[in-house]
């Protein structure tokens, strides 16, 4: 399976170069993920991202793991971090935009959280653990009935987001688009054949009558003239 | 036409939808013709990221401030705000406002569904007793659907559906086939609710056409067309426009108002130069407002005069009135029919390849829907390219997945997914209007629009029908609503202007009393001034308004050549 390598490397390189640029004067600006969005008309033939990658080296391993615990290779599959989801967080993380900002705030207290658990248990940073220890620690963290459980939920779903938006994310839930064809084909016979016996079968359980859109009148009975 | 006096026979302002057909028109025709549009050059043969992914794009192109519908749509300085360009909003109104300032305005990302208003649309307030009846019926604008349909390519079939014309026999290009879940909604509806559901009609060419190409079949038609196949004013109406030699485009033109002569007639416009902040008036024997429903409105309110006190055009009060958006309700459910479904590319056109017209006109007749205007449902069914949200499988309050577990979840729930929405009527109210802010001005100096905005009852009772009806179905397919579903009967309908579908702020009409424009779209009290938007749109009915924009367009600029020609003005 092809990790997508090529593009999320330029745009890392991008955003190198834009860190660069801001270390000595506005490096604790940066620090906080600041800095300037894309802007409202950024090119759409080479897209760069344009504020700088700024999460610790420690954060981006701890988040490599978690990366690996929420989507672990299958098969073919690569996992979540050899895709390197957790370096698309890290663009995520960094962005100027509220949204960004609100999920860096949650995302790096889940980390802080994580390591006091393998601290507390194993005396080792949660990027520093063994692996089944980090499972232990994402679990506990998880299973937690306030804002561990809506931070859980988040990261899940980021890193959902960030692989099956490529190559790898595509091929496992079955997208084969995004290629040209001549004419978009009708439904094969074998599918209508399938979709035909899962409507009998629903049929089943549908009522009887032949007008039943009218069951939908409901309380909407009443005149519409003024 | 002209004379060394008058430089420009027209001077139209916008170059979307309707400015578009009106300089294709009018050049046409033989007019020396000024298009001024307030963004900037725009060109999709050399600025469409075609066959792109969402990861190739920061962000993986999900949604941000700057680009509200990810960073690939064809939108440029524009989205839910425009920097430097702002809005209000009266307290207690909810209403957002897209814009573009691009060459070609919002037909860079419409989604391209082009449905014919029918004859009960024209005639609203006889047949319900709301709303206004428009100055002409379906017959006098029949003509001009038929060719913007030839001119511009759209797909589509004749089903003989109620209140939905079918065009003349050759007149559509072939409907591309259905997809899987396309196909299962129709046979849900059909056979357990008696409800059709019908090819769609899209501007976007299922053959080539006039140079352009066939859809490729891929690459999200919201990023724009390079190959022309999607319907884009720069692509497919500018062009031969400009190959008359009558057109002269001008880009980041911000007009702000339109000037009248001693006869009180238009004499032309100014304009800001956005790059050098020069103001500069440009004159011409007529003037085409096509700015959208409501930059023409605020353009109308701030071209005062002591001819024009309350605005140009503006004697009865009406510019900015009446203005209406699509309603609708979206209820979103997984239905493991489709989770076995073998993989197939299922991108093709964008748009939903069918649709279910609006089915209870005879209910209505009976009185038995308390809402006088319907909703026609939109499907969206697919494996399409995943957004980034797609997956996002956990929600609060379920039992959190991750693992392995997790991919199975997210297949499914990528396979299974419908959506369900209401495109649904809107009779214009008293409450819902925009008028020039007594305060806030934008980086021009110029004031701004203020929107007042009420739902009436009549669209949440259709709202609310909606939902309901939808969640039914969803269970009649054997699914699960995930998303959507209103709480009891508290109706859930999107805010106003959501749908970017704003029309009525200039309407048509017979009385000069409570409309703007005569029938032929040009001012009561300026009649050498024509509006090209939806702002002359009378009633707003359950389809969308690009098509018959265009086919207004096409009509008042046939009328204003002949003017021109007579030279009434």
């Amino acid at each position: 399976m092809a990790v997508p390598i090529s593009r999320r490397a330029a745009l890392r390189f991008a955003g190198a170069i834009t860190a660069a640029a801001h270390l000595p004067g506005h490096a604790q600006v940066a620090a906080r993920g600041a800095g300037r969005g894309y802007g409202t008309d950024p090119s759409m033939m080479n897209p760069v991202v344009t504020w700088p990658l700024t999460l610790a080296a420690a954060q981006r391993a701890a988040l490599a793991a978690v990366c690996d615990l929420v989507l672990p290779s299958q098969g073919s599959r690569p996992s979540a971090g050899e895709c390197g989801i957790h370096e698309f967080l890290d663009e995520w993380l960094s962005a100027p935009y509220p949204r960004m900002q609100q999920d860096r705030e949650q995302v790096t207290r889940a980390l802080l959280e994580l390591d006091r658990i393998t601290m507390r248990s194993h005396h080792l940073p949660f990027a520093q653990a063994a692996r089944p220890d980090q499972a232990a620690a994402f679990a506990a963290f998880a299973a937690d009935e306030g804002p561990g459980r809506s931070a859980a939920i988040r990261i899940v779903n980021l890193i959902c987001g960030g692989y099956f938006t490529t190559p790898a994310g595509h091929a496992d839930v079955g997208y084969v688009g995004n290629q040209a064809l001549a004419e978009f084909a009708p439904p094969a016979p074998e599918v209508v054949r399938q979709l035909e016996a899962a409507v009998a079968d629903l049929a089943t359980r549908w009522p009887k009558s032949s007008s039943l859109h009218l069951g939908f009148l409901g309380s909407e009975n009443t005149s519409i003239h003024h | 036409m002209t004379s060394p006096s008058e430089p420009y026979d027209a001077i139209i302002v916008g170059s979307g939808a309707g400015g578009g057909m009106a300089a294709y028109v009018l050049t046409r025709a033989g007019a020396r013709v000024l298009l001024l549009e307030a963004g900037r050059h725009y060109d999709p043969r050399t600025e469409t990221p075609m066959f792109r992914t969402h990861a190739d794009a920061p962000l993986r192109a999900a949604p941000t401030p700057d680009k509200p519908f990810g960073y690939f749509d064809a939108t440029v300085d524009g989205g839910w705000a425009v920097p430097g360009e702002p809005y209000t909003v009266s307290p207690g109104s909810q209403f957002t406002w897209w814009r573009a300032r691009m060459l070609g305005g919002r037909t860079n990302h419409w989604s391209c569904m082009s449905l014919r208003y029918g004859p009960y649309d024209f005639e609203q307030y006889s047949r319900y007793g709301v709303g206004a009846n428009w100055p002409i019926g379906y017959e006098q604008l029949a003509p001009y659907y038929d060719r913007v349909e030839r001119l511009i390519g759209v797909f589509g079939a004749a089903e003989g559906i109620e209140n939905s014309p079918d065009s003349p026999p050759g007149v559509l290009l072939p409907p591309p086939a259905p997809r899987a879940g396309e196909l299962f909604t129709q046979m849900v509806l059909g056979r357990r609710f008696g409800i059709p559901v019908v090819p769609s009609h899209g501007a976007i060419l299922t053959r080539p056409m006039n140079g352009r190409a066939a859809c490729l079949n891929a690459t999200p038609c919201l990023w724009g067309c390079s190959v022309g196949a999607k319907f884009q004013t720069p692509t497919v109406l500018l062009p031969p426009a400009l190959d008359t030699g009558a057109l002269e485009v001008r880009t980041d033109a911000m007009v702000y108002e339109v000037t009248v002569d001693t006869r009180g007639l238009a004499s032309g416009v100014t304009y800001i130069d956005k790059h050098s902040g020069a103001h500069i008036a440009v004159r011409a024997r007529s003037v085409v407002l096509a700015a959208s429903a409501c930059e023409t409105a605020r353009l109308l309110l701030h071209s005062k005069s002591a001819a024009f006190p309350q605005g140009l055009a503006n004697g009865s009060g009406q510019v900015g009135r009446h203005l209406t958006d699509t309603a609708s309700t979206s209820v979103t459910g997984q239905v493991p029919a489709l989770a076995a479904l073998p993989p197939v590319n299922e991108d093709a056109t964008s748009i939903n390849h069918v649709y279910a017209p609006w089915w209870g006109f005879k209910e209505q007749a009976q009185g038995r829907l308390s809402f006088p205007t319907g909703y026609f449902t939109s499907i969206t069914a697919g494996r399409t390219m995943p957004w980034f949200s797609d997956a996002f499988v956990n929600a609060p309050g379920r039992r959190l997945v991750y693992g392995a577990p997790l991919r199975a979840r997210v297949r499914e729930s990528y396979a299974s997914t419908i959506s369900l929405s209401s495109r649904g009527g809107m009779i214009p109210n008293a409450r819902s209007y925009c008028e020039l802010d007594p305060d806030v001005r934008d980086r021009w100096g110029l004031p701004v629009l203020r929107f007042h905005w009420q739902w009436g009852t009549h669209e949440l009772a259709q709202a609310r029908h909606a939902n309901r009806f939808f969640q039914d179905v969803i269970a009649a397919m054997g699914g699960e609503v995930i998303a959507g579903a209103q709480t009891g009967d508290t109706p859930r309908i999107s805010a106003g202007g959501e749908n970017i579908h704003e029309v009525g702020t200039t309407r048509m009409g017979s009385d000069p009393s409570s409309s703007v424009l005569t029938a032929w779209s040009h001012a009561w009290e300026v009649r050498n001034l024509y509006v090209a938007d939806g702002g002359p749109f009378a009633s707003h009915p359950d389809k969308n308004p690009t098509l018959t924009i265009m086919a207004l367009a096409w009509r008042a600029s046939e009328h204003l050549a002949n003017s021109l020609q007579r030279r009434d003005f």
